[in-house]
């Protein structure tokens, strides 16, 4: 679950919110790492 | 607008160019090197000029499906001179621009979209970041990739695209590497 809120909070800061971002606290690195959880998960069932 | 889940809604798109690679650079700086990772992008599509092999490769390693066309210093003479390819619902058009005079010219870029028949054209050559919308249609000029001169420009910032293709429009994120930084812009295009 993506809070929105927090999405938007940190729009301004683009340097750290983008999908190549490789900061801890970028919204896009924690998608890509659930996406990967989510398959792995899909795999093992 | 929310991050999409893993069902693999997320449709990323890389668009980078005019590498030049090794006539007119040893290759990509190594920011841009670092962020560009396998397993986030979908797609690449390429405005050519890469020149060799190894940068192929390296696009072939950031995403499966890569599509290039040819610029005027590619010797491989199997890329097209122009590309058409459909994402997520939106028919985009590829070419370099060395054939379009004059280069970089909204009006000429504009005459091969209608030709192509699409939602969004593509073009590079000019090393120049560029992007707008005329009409209900986009323009896109990733810029050169590892900030190579031009023979309009001698001095370029590198620079590269990554388009976010949703179902109301294409999210535009710019990198651009000033001095020793990266800088991103954001630009969304809307369907009317």
């Amino acid at each position: 679950v993506y809070d929105l809120k927090e999405k938007m909070a940190s729009e301004a800061n683009l340097a750290v919110n983008n999908p190549l971002s490789q900061e801890d606290d970028s919204p896009w690195k924690r998608f890509f790492e659930d996406t990967e959880l989510q398959r792995t998960i899909q795999q093992d069932v | 607008q929310k991050l999409r889940d893993g069902a693999g809604r997320m449709v990323l798109v890389l668009v980078i160019g005019d590498l030049h690679v090794p006539h007119r650079s040893s290759g990509l700086p190594p920011k841009f090197k670092k962020l560009l990772v396998p397993g986030k992008i979908q797609h690449v599509l390429c405005t050519g000029n890469l020149c060799n092999k190894d940068m192929y490769d390296f696009l072939k390693s950031v995403a499966n499906d890569v599509h290039v066309v040819k610029g005027d210093f590619d010797e491989n003479a199997t890329y097209p001179d122009t590309k058409v390819v459909t994402i997520g619902g939106l028919k985009i058009g590829l070419a370099h621009g060395h054939q379009i005079v004059p280069w970089g010219d909204q009006a000429a870029i504009g005459m091969l979209q209608r030709q192509l028949d699409v939602d969004l054209m593509i073009t590079g050559h000019t090393h120049k970041f560029e992007a707008y919308e005329v009409g209900d249609k986009f323009f896109i000029n990733p810029g050169s990739a590892t900030g190579a001169y031009s023979s309009i420009t001698s001095e370029t910032n590198p620079s590269f695209v990554l388009m976010d293709v949703q179902s109301a429009g294409v999210v535009v994120y710019v990198y651009q590497l000033v001095g020793e930084d990266v800088k991103v812009d954001k630009i969304e295009f809307k369907k009317k």
